[in-house]
């Protein structure tokens, strides 16, 4: 028997409630995942792209226990968590992890840098002496490459991808096997936003970690990922190593991602045509999520939802696809 | 003579504690209906460059060398109220977020008409008719519906072309874009980046685009300028710099840009970060982080020379070549 994907996740929907008045009779809801299923296995850097609203990052805050399901399983080594208890979640919180986009943000200003990696690893193994944690914390930042005197220094002294090194070392403190990292690059500079993702795969390969990693920037997906699921208005249209995705997208929604994508130095540049712009979450359209905007779009598209089928070798929920219209 | 020339601009913050020298002597200029790209990491100096043409440049900052030319015109010495027919008149600017660039609570249409009634004179029928033109042209749907629209109506990509309309209203010779689709999705981005090149083109429109994405400069620009610590280290044409960078600045930055064929492996990165304004390195600013230094650029601050067929400020520039 094979081992279960280190995490997994089931028809996973969240709905968060519209603030309207108390008389109001029909309480709309935003639908932010409807229908997420998806297996991560051990050492994948598995990538959410996606643009803004389309569920990304409250699959990794509901994977992370962070937001509550309305419906569906996740789980973690087979055992389901999503409805434990905060108690019964503790172990399995200090073998998940986050990492932040904005590391200006997710440092506390008022400790300093060795209190800050310290209270993961004193709430996670109270066991642990003065001189062992210490001495824990010290290996932890040799290992991400930071100088272990900056212990003493507070945030504000750092640039920000320092910080982002300081947060990645917080997310290690603890030994987890599974990292969630929301953007942990989108506010960096390109020199900087390098040397972070450098770090990102070294210490994957070092400690043996998988990753779920949450951006928008497709060039990234392509350089780091081992697996991508590409997300449009909570559902995901497309899911496939990132070499299959960027050889040949096969979901309309990824087709017209990738083709909006600027290119390095390429010679002439055809501004894409998009029809409309993305729904509102709140009334969703019936069917496909993007018939409005699909050019392939027929009356099925307009009234079955697709699932997620697989097709050479990749999963997509497109009845074109599956068709062979597309 | 070019439409706009910048010679030797320099800004200064006189701060209390030090002088903070923002741009140390950039040099650049803008054809009539050309599109410029100036790139660079936070704290170049890109941004600052821009904001100087209009005198936008906050206190205690101010221009402290050089000179602006435009159209014939001395920029750099016009009083505040002179300065106020160039704004938004002849030089239009787009900032990065459209939500902080509108008013919340007028309307599309007093915002544009306002901006109308600023710089023309023209009756309320000939505005409104001129302000939905406009909208229809930036290919906004049902102009005449979202004229009297709040910003908080439309979406992002849609405000951003109200932005668009609004500095197109007074038929400008040059649009300064800060970072205008920085804050939008991937797909709205290449939308209103098309949209742009094809206005500048019809309306004979120079462009100046303010970015970080070397990706984006490279699809929309023709000539690009790439700065470092407040100086311009390289510019040219766009496709022989992003093709053949001749700086190892820029060469460090195309090579750090995640790729396919870097697939699983390393990025190249350069060490370090930019130095703080209060802390510039002496002679070439790049030094302490460029893997070509020598005792030369330590001590002399090269000037920018015509290497080949583009500008580099680098004293081994030919030897890297």
């Amino acid at each position: 028997m094979t081992a279960p994907p280190i995490v997994e996740v089931e028809d996973l929907k969240v709905h968060f409630p519209v603030q309207t008045s108390f008389l109001a009779r029909e309480k709309p809801v935003v639908h932010a995942l409807n229908g997420v299923s998806l297996a991560i296995e051990r050492g994948d850097a598995f990538c959410l792209v996606g643009e803004s609203g389309c569920g990304k990052t409250t699959l990794g805050r509901t994977i992370m226990g962070l937001t509550r399901p309305t419906a569906g399983d996740i789980r973690f080594e087979g055992a389901t968590i999503s409805r434990l208890s905060d108690g019964e979640m503790r172990p399995y919180r200090r073998r998940m992890q986050m990492i932040f986009q904005n590391p200006y943000a997710s440092l506390n200003p008022r400790l300093t840098i060795q209190r800050t990696l310290e209270e993961p690893l004193r709430f996670h193994r109270p066991e642990l002496n003065e001189s062992e944690v210490k001495a824990h914390t010290r290996d932890v930042m040799v290992s991400v490459g930071n100088d272990p005197e900056w212990g003493s220094r507070y945030p504000h002294e750092f640039s920000g991808g320092q910080r982002q090194r300081i947060s990645i070392a917080r997310a290690l403190m603890v030994d987890p096997d599974f990292i969630v990292a929301d953007e942990p690059v989108s506010a960096l500079d390109v020199s900087v936003q390098a040397q972070v993702l450098n770090l990102l795969m070294q210490v994957r390969e070092a400690r043996g970690l998988t990753y779920l990693f949450i951006t928008h920037d497709l060039s990234v997906v392509e350089h780091f990922g081992t697996q991508v699921a590409v997300m449009y208005l909570g559902t995901v249209c497309e899911l496939t190593t990132p070499k299959a995705l960027f050889a040949k997208p096969l979901h309309p929604y990824s087709q017209l991602l990738l083709s909006a994508v600027p290119k390095l130095g390429r010679k002439s540049f055809k501004p894409v045509k998009v029809p409309g712009e993305v729904p509102s979450p709140i009334d969703l359209p019936t069917g496909c999520v993007f018939h409005g905007r699909c050019p392939h779009a027929n009356q099925r598209c307009r009234e079955e939802v697709p699932a997620l089928n697989t097709v050479k070798a990749r999963q997509v929920a497109c009845h074109g696809v599956d068709e062979g219209r597309i | 003579m070019a439409l706009l020339e910048v010679r030797g601009l320099e800004v200064a913050f006189p701060l209390r504690a030090a002088r903070l020298q923002a741009l140390r002597g950039v040099d650049f200029t803008l054809e009539e209906g050309e599109r410029l790209g100036i790139v660079g990491e936070s704290g170049a100096g890109k941004s600052m460059a821009a904001y100087a043409i209009l005198n936008l440049i906050s206190e205690p900052g101010r221009i402290s060398g050089g000179e602006i030319w435009f159209d014939g015109q001395r920029l750099d010495t016009l009083s505040n109220d002179e300065m106020r027919g160039i704004r938004g008149n002849r030089i239009a600017m787009i900032f990065q977020d459209p939500m902080m660039t509108l008013n919340p609570v007028l309307t599309v249409g007093t915002q544009m008409i306002e901006c109308l009634a600023a710089h023309r004179t023209m009756s309320e029928a000939q505005a409104q008719d001129l302000c939905i033109a406009k909208l229809r042209e930036v290919a906004i749907p049902s102009p005449e519906a979202r004229f009297n629209a709040y910003p908080h109506e439309l979406s992002g990509g849609l405000r951003q072309r109200v932005v668009i309309a609004i500095a197109l209203l007074l038929d400008p010779a040059i649009i300064i874009a800060d970072e205008p689709t920085t804050a939008l999705d991937v797909t709205i981005q290449a939308e209103i980046m098309g949209l742009m090149m094809e206005l500048c083109d019809n309306h004979r429109v120079g462009l100046i685009l303010i970015t970080h994405d070397l990706a984006v400069v490279s699809d929309v620009t023709q000539k690009m300028l790439v700065m470092y610590a407040g100086r311009v280290v390289e510019t040219g044409t766009t496709a022989q710099v992003i093709a053949r960078p001749a700086h190892p600045y820029t060469r460090g930055l195309l090579q750090s840009l995640p790729q396919k064929n870097t697939a699983g492996g390393m990025l190249n990165q350069i060490p370090g970060t930019m130095p703080s304004l209060a802390a510039v390195p002496s002679g070439c600013a790049f030094h302490p982080r460029c893997e070509h230094t020598d005792a030369r650029c330590s001590s002399e601050l090269p000037q920018l020379r015509a290497v080949g067929r583009r500008m580099v400020s680098c004293h081994h520039a030919e030897a890297l070549k």
